[in-house]
């Protein structure tokens, strides 16, 4: 049984809006193991995006999150990251969680090169090894040495950061930067990309959508984190490119042994990529299955109409009745309850809670509920 | 009995109630925004100040009959030196012994017409140029821009200063017999003018970048799909989506213009001495802000009253312009 | 069924102005000779990735732009159409053959540029000549010194007194002929090498005759376009048919017929305008109705797509997404076109309102007998609507027919690569597909010969030269490719 390297406990989110109380997320409950890859899946609005937001306590106001915890393994210490401070946070993000956006173009900083971005986060995170290795060097002059013992010791010190901050002084940091770049050669090395030195130096907008995409994936996963979340990240690229970056996403989780934890509305992606689903629908966790599991036995109604809506040659597509509830004043009881045609009297009032029909295959129903009585 | 409509069933009183509805829910959201920021509800409330106080100027500071009602009263005997405020003249009088109560409240007609006629006319000429600048693009957009850039080049006060002087007194527009149409400037309505010619690049530019953005939408595509003539996507798709910095601007334009005219008041260009206005009247305490060594801000009620309404007035306006921006800046509205 | 719409050897090419005076100094080929049929009540469906060309070629038809070349026939009955292809025959084979030549000049434009460079690496290559030079002359001086060393050698033979000078002269004088010997050894080969020289004057032979072909390449196509092959019988239908040449009224009047429904309701509704204006302007515009009967009209067709008189005093940005696309669908129907073109009516909602709103599309199709053109990139909602489907590459069609068979057995190799990429909404399917290399190149510079090939694992060698045709290949299944047409 390998173990949660991530719970999420009983997530309450909620937005504070003009209109009213956005009642976004409404106690979610969520596990990521080691190496696995978690597909969320859902459609607009039902919460999956915000989800991986508040893993990393990245939800702006007016979101706030009112309850659970998120439990986060590292170094065998478990911590909840709701309750850190956003110091402790900052070690994180980047370094063991890492996140990959939807639109490559708008992730990336248009001002600064692509080498520029991946050696801020290298240097950020991996800093210590780094001015190890410059350390160890027979060729630094005293006034160099000197000053990577006090970035080794206290980076944020005062000496460091005015003297990085004037241009002749701040030429100590060509060593460190030059062992970042070096790394970051070897990385998009392994990415196969044609003439990394090149890509280091062009800028977010010269290049096309599966290079910048490609150039987030490397961002992210530089530093090794244990955990990546991708936040639809083929959405936006066409179909051939999409499969370049999907066999990359697959060829680096093996490298790097990451857990993936992958968000998206394309249930093809899933089946290609996923080993474990959850669908999530109006802020609730619905199903949670094995991917094969899930196609072949799906338990939650929501799921089912969501299978026989996909357009596919031969069959009629069925559209699901009715549209996504308003958040504000989500629907009582079960919030599926107004357009599931299986529902029951008990679906209007009280919420279904987590039944595990099979092992490893969780439903939230009352179909299921009742009928295991 | 009220007819109904055919279709919908309403009255047509439900349905005209229907069809301001979501207007009315705009401005609901509109109000609550400003609700939220003092200093917006600050600037509204000074602004109506003067607007009240501009319209009962007849009541509080009665006119001399047979003058004309700009014109501050003098009282005799006619001595240069300024007499402090007192019950008969709240504010004091200036040297010459003009009314300072009476210039200041009736000054606040004066600013609100340059103020508005100013920002009016420079906007309809902004909006025109502007948008079929930003429209058309190509050799129509090079040379209006370039005449703005002319424009742009001279220094606004020193270039209208040189217009008041050169705009002649009387324009002829008919003279064809026995039909005369001559139009007489005063030397106000000469300063109204060449600020409207000095003023209307900066809207031209404002609304040309406004739509050239507006241009390229979807939505001002499909209009063209559906066959809508320029001059229909201009007014009704451009123009209501591009409108906002442009009211943003002109109503921190308001203040700065009655400012500009000030200045030039003080300097004596602009309305003929003895008009009420803010500026005529401070021009006026010219020699008398530091009088001797012995009494040096004796005479402080020569322009520091006046002053003051400048200073309320601009500062209204300025205000009343960010509280625009607040709840007019789109990533705040939940679009 | 009747011809709807007729696209013949449309281009769309956009200017991009460049220098210091702004004048044209490429073209953006976003469309490149592309011919499309679309039957009447069919649904047409034209896939491609992003950069292929499909929204300029459907807003091209939708005029909205001005084909930079080429003819859009609308509703033209089959004899005249037939009459028409009947005329054209002559421009259309005079232009295919200026195509060819144009190419095959740009293919012998580059290898004489390359023929040339070459010739210029030779001639700078000076080494050999420098090499032979220095060995002359270092022969020349090692001559004259064993001549003299041989003179003061029988001097000193006749003189015994001397001998260990007369050893050191015979040493030195054997080196010397060794290294004479290296030396003219060095020296023959240099000049026996004459590699470079026979190179050179290959590539002279081959430029001459590269230019040759190419003057005369010249000659043939300046022949072909004085060539006056207008007939007024043509410009006659053409001015009646054709809307590419439609302007003023009548391309007004021509918008009454063919209308659009864009990809993202968000930016394509006005958001300052209410939603029974936005659906009520068609109306207005185009001077169809006024008054009370336009807002009849519009509630009746708000009902036909699932919305109701409630929702006309709204925003539209106050509708989900689905309800946005279907005021879009409205504003497009109201008019009651014959012809409406969907710009990825799907790709901006969610996968369980796509069913709906594609539904919607079928059952409003059959009920107003519409004729639709359906660009798309996702694969699977084309295969469930359309009934005949082009792939489009780059500016180019590579391949048309009937869904069932093109999804069954594409034969382009770029279909191909398209459909296996697309992830099957079945973890037990999945396999090792094969992933297309490389990134779509820019419409600005495309490739040579077929514009697929750089990425083609098939590419052949014909490919880099010639551009394949359409051909059929049984049953309107049209491919371009010279695999294929072998």
């Amino acid at each position: 049984m390998e173990k949660n390297l991530l719970e999420i406990k009983d997530l309450t989110l909620n937005f504070y809006t003009y209109e009213g109380v956005v009642r976004a997320l409404d106690r979610v409950n969520l596990e990521v193991k080691e190496g696995e890859t978690l597909g969320l899946v859902g459609e607009t609005g039902c919460g999956k995006s915000v989800t991986g937001f508040s893993i990393l306590d990245l939800v702006p106001p007016p979101g706030y999150i009112e309850g659970g915890k998120v439990i986060f393994e590292r170094k065998d210490k478990r911590y909840n990251l709701l309750d850190q401070k956003d110091s402790f946070l900052r070690t994180i993000r980047g370094k063991d969680i890492s996140m990959i956006f939807q639109d490559p173009r708008s992730a990336l900083n248009p001002v600064y090169t692509i080498g520029d971005q991946i050696t801020e986060v290298l240097l950020l995170h991996r800093r210590v090894e780094f001015c190890k290795q410059v350390l160890s060097r027979k060729d630094l002059t005293r006034y160099e040495r000197s000053l990577y013992m006090k970035m080794l010791k206290s980076p944020s010190s005062l000496t460091v950061r005015i003297l990085s901050a004037i241009p002749i002084l701040n030429r100590f940091k060509h060593k460190i930067e030059a062992l970042a770049r070096a790394e970051a050669i070897k990385m998009f090395k392994t990415m196969r990309i044609p003439d990394p030195e090149r890509f280091l130096r062009s800028y977010p907008h010269e290049l096309s959508g599966g290079m910048a995409q490609r150039a987030v994936i490397g961002i992210a996963l530089a530093c090794g984190p244990k955990i990546l979340l991708a936040d639809e990240p083929t959405t936006n690229l066409d179909v051939t490119i999409q499969l370049q970056i999907l066999n990359l996403i697959k060829e680096l989780k093996k490298d790097f042994h990451s857990s993936i934890i992958y968000v998206t509305h394309d249930m093809g992606v899933i089946a290609e990529v996923c080993d474990r689903v959850a669908v999530m629908y109006a802020g609730n966790v619905v199903e949670v299955a094995d991917v094969f599991e899930l196609f072949k036995n799906p338990l939650h109604p929501y799921t089912k109409a969501l299978l026989e809506s996909i357009p596919r040659a031969g069959h009629s597509f069925k559209s699901i009745e009715g549209t996504v509830p308003s958040l504000i004043n989500p629907p009582g009881g079960c919030r599926f309850h107004d357009r599931c045609p299986y529902a029951m009297e008990v679906c209007i009032r009280v919420k279904p809670t987590l039944v595990e029909l099979k092992e490893g295959h969780f439903v939230h129903c009352h179909l299921y509920s009742k009928g295991s009585e | 009995m009220s007819k109904k409509s055919a279709t919908s069933g309403k009255s047509r009183w439900q349905e005209f109630k229907a069809s301001r509805a979501p207007m009315w829910k705009e401005i609901k959201f509109t109000l609550n925004r400003l609700k939220k920021s003092p200093l917006s509800i600050l600037g509204i409330a000074i602004i109506v100040f003067f607007i009240i106080l501009a319209l009962i100027a007849p009541l509080i500071a009665p006119p001399v009959p047979g003058y004309d009602e700009y014109m501050m009263p003098k009282e005799k005997p006619y001595g240069s030196t300024p007499k402090p405020p007192s019950p008969e003249h709240l504010f004091g009088t200036t040297p010459y012994q003009y009314d300072i109560f009476y210039g200041c409240i009736w000054g606040t007609r004066t600013a609100f017409r340059i103020g508005v006629f100013v920002v009016f006319f420079g906007l309809l000429f902004g909006l025109i140029i502007g948008g079929i600048s930003g429209y058309y693009g190509g050799i129509i957009d090079e040379v209006m821009m370039r005449g703005t850039d002319i424009i742009f080049a001279f220094p606004g006060l020193l270039l209208s200063m040189a217009l008041v002087v050169s705009l002649p007194s009387q324009i002829t527009i008919i003279d064809y017999g026995s039909i005369r149409w001559i139009v007489t400037l005063t030397s106000l309505d000469k300063v109204l003018i060449s600020f409207i010619l000095i003023g209307w690049p900066n809207y031209a530019r404002v609304i040309r970048g406004e739509v050239l953005r507006v241009k390229n939408e979807v939505y001002v595509e499909a209009a063209k799909a559906i066959g809508c003539s320029d001059f229909r996507i201009m007014i009704k798709h451009i123009l209501p989506n591009s409108i906002y910095p442009i009211i943003i601007i002109s109503s921190l334009d308001i203040g700065g213009i009655v400012l500009a005219a000030a200045a030039l008041g003080f300097l004596g260009i602009g309305s003929p001495e003895g008009y009420s206005d803010w500026g005529r009247l401070i021009s006026l305490s010219r020699d008398w802000i530091l009088p001797s060594n012995a009494d040096p801000l004796g005479y402080w009620y020569l322009f520091i009253i006046p002053g003051i309404f400048i200073f309320m007035f601009v500062l209204g306006w300025n205000l009343l312009g960010d509280a625009f921006r607040d709840i007019l800046d789109p990533t705040m509205r939940r679009r | 069924m009747s011809r709807l719409i007729e696209v013949r050897r449309v281009k769309q090419y956009y200017p991009i102005l460049g220098g210091v005076l702004r004048r044209k100094v490429a073209d953006v080929k976003a469309v490149d000779n592309v011919d499309i049929e679309i039957e009447k009540g069919e649904c047409f469906g034209l896939v491609g990735e992003s950069g292929c060309g499909k929204t300029s070629l459907a807003k091209t038809i939708l005029r909205l732009l001005k084909p930079t070349a080429g003819h859009i026939y609308y509703d033209v009955p089959s004899d005249v159409l037939e009459r028409i292809t009947k005329l054209e025959a002559p421009e259309v084979a005079r232009d295919m053959e200026l195509e060819k030549i144009q190419s095959q000049l740009k293919v012998e434009k580059i290898s004489v540029s390359e023929l040339e460079k070459r010739q210029r690496q030779l001639k700078a290559d000076k080494t050999r000549s420098q090499e032979l030079k220095k060995i002359q002359s270092q022969l020349k001086a090692i001559k004259a010194r064993s001549a003299e060393l041989e003179k003061r050698q029988r001097q000193l033979k006749a003189d015994t007194t001397q001998s260990h000078e007369l050893e050191k002269i015979q040493v030195q004088l054997k080196a010397d002929k060794a290294s004479i010997l290296e030396l003219e050894k060095r020296r023959d080969q240099l000049k026996a090498d004459k590699t470079i020289l026979e190179e050179s004057k290959k590539i002279d032979v081959q430029l001459k005759d590269v230019k040759a072909k190419s003057a005369e390449l010249e000659k043939r196509r300046r022949k072909l376009k004085a060539q006056k092959i207008k007939s007024s019988e043509l410009e006659k239908l053409r001015n009646q048919y054709d809307i590419g040449r439609h302007h003023g009224k009548k391309l007004n009047k021509m918008r009454r017929k063919i209308q659009i429904v864009y990809q993202d309701p968000t930016t394509s509704l006005d958001p300052r305008m209410l939603v029974k204006d936005i659906v009520a302007e068609p109306l207005t515009v185009q001077k169809i109705a006024k008054g009370t009967k336009v807002q009849e009209k519009v509630i009746d067709i708000l009902n036909k797509v699932g919305l109701s008189g409630s929702h006309l005093y709204r925003y539209a940005h106050e509708f989900s997404g689905g309800q946005r696309q279907r005021i879009a669908v409205a504003r497009a129907l109201v008019l009651n076109p014959e012809f409406v073109i969907l710009d990825e009516p799907t790709s901006a909602v969610d996968v369980s309102v796509r069913a709906q709103l594609l539904n919607l599309l079928q059952d409003l199709q059959k009920e107003f007998d519409l004729t639709y053109l359906f660009v798309s990139h996702d694969l699977s909602v084309v295969e469930c609507i359309s009934n005949r489907v082009a792939v489009m590459y780059l500016g180019k069609i590579v391949e048309v027919g009937e869904t069932a068979q093109i999804y069954k057995n594409p034969l382009h190799p770029y279909t191909v690569a398209l459909f296996s990429s697309v992830p099957i909404p079945d973890p037990t399917a999945r396999r090792e597909r094969a992933v297309l290399s490389g990134d779509v190149p820019s419409p600005v510079n495309p490739p040579s010969g077929c514009r697929f090939h750089p990425r083609c694992s098939k590419a052949m060698d014909v490919c880099k030269r010639e551009e394949p045709t359409l051909v059929n290949v049984g049953d309107g299944h049209k491919v371009a490719c010279h695999l294929i047409n072998a």
